[in-house]
């Protein structure tokens, strides 16, 4: 009897906690700022005028941050000879067209409430920094990268400076993936700081186009108390706000017109892009978070059609290509579920089987028309995830 | 037995307090964390730029991402200087005129509209096809086999259940769009199940921006009537008998953005820019106070303090005033159709191309502010232009409350139709 008691407890409470659990929120955000900020997508192409602005900015005006930041190349590369492509008809001699998902890490250092922008394919270094050098506040004519450098000359401290900082380009052109910074201390752990944002701003310039879109890096925030340093690796994001930083979010809402929808002021066609990266990444082993991710999609008559699809550290792709090939014949296309706009919630699911399995985190890009207009948004978020991600560092 | 019926009401509670249906005494002095979001669902959305003048036109979208039918009590705040074609400023206040409507949403529904011609409400549309187009009148004529937007042969422009009949705009708005979320009697409630994005889309090149509705989520004190009362404050006053129904507004803005005139780094790299500049980035910034009341239409003047900050770490500031509504081209010169504020924001001025801008309301002023910006990049050599709009990061909680007044009639008073 006292077990059946004991077991009615452990269900009482247990129920309730499912049940409250539901109603979790997660406090990844793009609109305030982080110890982590998440850009997923950043592409170049300079062949054909394409590349990618990045803006990072320290928003606290009282202390320089250093900042570990991972370029994740999202390529996919031939087996025959290692060129890239997009599938295997790219690939000569009968190879296959495999993803990767290889990282570059480098550092930066950013000064009380300083912005610093970068093209990607060019990256940031040496007399196009800012502030590529300090000065002795006793002496101002001896630079400096350190208070030590002054003290041997007697020269008083060194002022701010981004010494300490070289941004590459991106490892490849044409480049598709992935940047994750996160603040860390100058002995390079991660701390506890949410002093970070940023943007990407995608580009397209030839002579017969010009194309930008803009969207905001997505912030995770440390949950420690501000300055503490993270000593754990991996981070742990959740679950919730339990972990070393807050945890990725249950589900990804994103309002879109569905692909090939005309558009109702310039009667162009209109398509999305949807890109998710994982949350959890093994940068240490080059090990992927992987998800499967369940699309509920809901057209404007309140009908519903669900759809999935696997998704391996980083995912760039058409909405109408997640179900299928043949785009008129997608839960993605206006022809089909009959109205232009629609909402789809975009729900990671674990899949046991995989080796890190991942929350996701993403963004959309609109474009209008063949002459591609194009906008870039954030996606919408939507609960917690009942387990954590982890991020380990090499 | 008995235990056994007791252990079915002890889950069944358990249940119950899961759901917050029944009074939680541990829980209930957690009051439910609330904020002002762009990436979440909330109770009352702005839009805080919304523009039909014939050059540009908007669409906007709304989803209730519930299970249940939502309502919502929409206003638009015309914007527009009170006589076109002059400088907006103090001698050219804006209109500030409001037109409101409801809309209602099934579960889980989308809806969309396009702001210069609205919505009909006519469920004979037809569904969309793979071969049916659309058109807006605001681009011209359309093709005579084109659906029509906001028309009677919309059909597969405004298929889907209608959200309710959205009026067309004035010409030549410029101005904001708030939609409030109600129960079915119209008064205010905090269910936190709206979310909403505004294309802005240059009629003449077919430039698309987009950024997402400012979401101000609601709490548990909601009362449901005319006055909504957005602050952290729980502390009741005659306004606001139950404290602060939603969350309060920003202390701070924060924005990264190009100084105007710097050039823009991608189209300088190109072989046709064979000697820079070849490009220029300016920076629009609107902004709308968090107070507003559309009973009395009594303009409130904000006053703007700005910080800004460029690579070199060097800080500078600057301010300005607006009521209603504020569209600023940061650091554009005198005469310009929009005011520039200073030249603190100019590349020229600050030997610097990027920027970190904070805004806050200044002391005194009577409540926070919301803002979205948007870019304009310029090919100078090919004569081309792209705009990207930007939602703002965000920090701190006013402690002061905001109060937005719905005109008699239209909240929980609202007759019957």
């Amino acid at each position: 009897m006292g077990q059946v008691r004991w077991a009615g407890w452990t269900m009482a409470i247990a129920t309730a906690l499912v049940i409250s659990g539901a109603q979790a929120r997660a406090d990844v955000a793009s609109d305030r700022p982080a110890a982590i900020v998440v850009y997923p997508k950043i592409v170049v192409d300079t062949t054909n005028g394409v590349d990618t602005v990045i803006r990072l900015t320290n928003t606290n005006l009282n202390n320089l941050i250093d900042v570990h930041c991972f370029f994740i190349d999202a390529n996919s590369h031939c087996t025959s000879d290692g060129s890239i492509c997009k599938d295997a008809t790219s690939c000569s001699s009968g190879g296959q067209c495999l993803p990767s998902c290889v990282e570059t890490d480098f550092d930066i250092v950013l000064t009380q409430g300083q912005p610093i922008e970068w093209k990607a394919s060019d990256g940031l270094a040496n007399s196009d920094l800012p502030l590529p050098y300090g000065i002795c506040t006793g002496n101002q004519f001896i630079r400096c990268g350190s208070s030590d450098q002054c003290a041997l000359f007697n020269a008083g401290t060194c002022t701010q400076s981004n010494v300490g900082t070289r941004i590459p380009p991106v490892s490849e052109d044409p480049f598709v993936g992935e940047l994750k910074c996160i603040a860390t201390g100058a002995d390079h752990v991660p701390v506890a700081r949410n002093d970070l944002k940023g943007e990407a701003i995608l580009e397209s310039s030839t002579e017969t186009e010009l194309d930008v879109a803009s969207y905001n890096a997505i912030g995770i925030q440390a949950t420690a108390a501000a300055g503490t340093p993270i000593t754990d690796n991996p981070l742990v994001l959740g679950p919730g706000s339990e972990g070393n930083y807050n945890g990725c979010p249950n589900v990804l809402i994103l309002d879109n017109f569905f692909d090939l929808a005309t558009d109702p002021i310039s009667g162009d066609t209109i398509t999305t892009d949807l890109t998710l990266v994982a949350c959890s990444e093994d940068l240490l082993r080059q090990v992927a978070g992987s998800a499967t991710v369940q699309y509920l999609v809901y057209n404007e008559f309140e009908q519903r059609l669900s759809t999935s699809r696997t998704v391996n550290c980083f995912q760039e792709i058409q909405l109408c290509n997640i179900d299928t090939t043949q785009c008129p014949r997608s839960i993605f296309a206006a022809g089909l579920q009959g109205t232009l706009t629609g909402q789809t919630r975009i729900n990671p699911v674990v899949n046991p089987a995989a080796a890190l399995p991942s929350g996701l985190l993403g963004i959309a890009i609109e474009r209008h028309g063949a002459e591609t207009s194009s906008a870039a948004f954030n996606l919408h978020f939507a609960g917690a995830r009942g387990t954590a991600d982890t991020i380990t560092l090499p | 037995m008995l235990r056994q019926r007791g252990l079915v009401g002890l889950i069944g509670l358990a249940a119950l307090v899961g759901w917050g249906l029944v009074a939680q005494p541990a829980v209930a002095q957690v009051t439910r964390k609330t904020v002002v979001t762009t990436e979440q669902s909330a109770s009352i959305l702005v839009f805080p730029k919304v523009i039909a003048d014939g050059s540009r036109d908007t669409i906007i979208q709304i989803t209730n991402t519930s299970n249940n039918m939502q309502h919502a009590h929409c206003l638009y705040v015309n914007g527009a200087p009170t006589t076109p074609g002059l400088p907006p400023g103090s001698l050219n206040p804006p209109l500030c005129t409001e037109i409101d409507f409801d809309i209602w949403l099934t579960r889980q529904q989308p809806t969309h509209w396009v702001v210069s011609t609205g919505r009909l409400y006519n469920p004979g549309d037809s569904s969309c096809t793979a071969s049916t187009k659309c058109c807006a009148l605001t681009g011209g004529s359309c093709p005579g086999d084109t659906d029509v937007s906001g028309s009677d042969d919309a059909d597969c422009c405004d298929a889907g259940f209608d959200p309710g009949h959205v009026p067309p705009v004035a010409p030549d708005f410029t101005g904001e769009l708030k939609c409030i979320l109600v129960d079915s009697s119209g008064a205010p409630y905090s269910g936190n199940s709206l979310k909403g994005e505004a294309t802005l889309e240059d009629i003449a090149t077919g430039d698309v921006s987009k950024y997402n509705a400012i979401g101000i989520q609601g709490n548990d004190n909601q009362n449901g009537d005319d006055v909504l009362c957005l602050g952290s404050s729980t502390a009741g006053n005659d306004l606001c008998p139950t404290g602060s129904e939603y969350a309060g507004c920003p202390v701070e803005w924060r924005l990264d953005h190009p100084a105007t005139g710097a050039p823009d780094p991608v189209v300088e790299q190109q072989p046709f820019c064979a000697s820079s500049p070849c490009s220029g980035v300016s920076t629009n910034l609107t902004i709308v106070p968090c107070t507003e009341n559309f009973e009395t239409q009594a303009l409130t003047a904000i006053t703007l303090q700005f910080l800004v900050i460029n690579e070199f770490e060097q800080s500078f500031t600057t301010s300005t005033s607006f009521a209603c509504w504020g569209s600023f081209d940061l650091g554009a010169p005198s005469g310009s159709p929009l005011p520039g504020i200073s030249d603190w924001f100019t590349a020229s001025a600050l030997g610097s191309e990027t920027l970190q801008t904070r805004i806050r309301s200044a002391a005194g002023t009577p409540g926070g502010v919301l803002a979205v910006i948007e870019e304009t990049h310029q090919d100078t050599i090919n004569s081309l232009t792209a705009r990207s709009a930007q939602n703002g990061h965000m920090i701190g909680e006013l402690n002061v409350m905001d109060l937005v007044t719905i005109p008699i009639g239209q909240g929980n008073d609202a007759t019957p139709q």
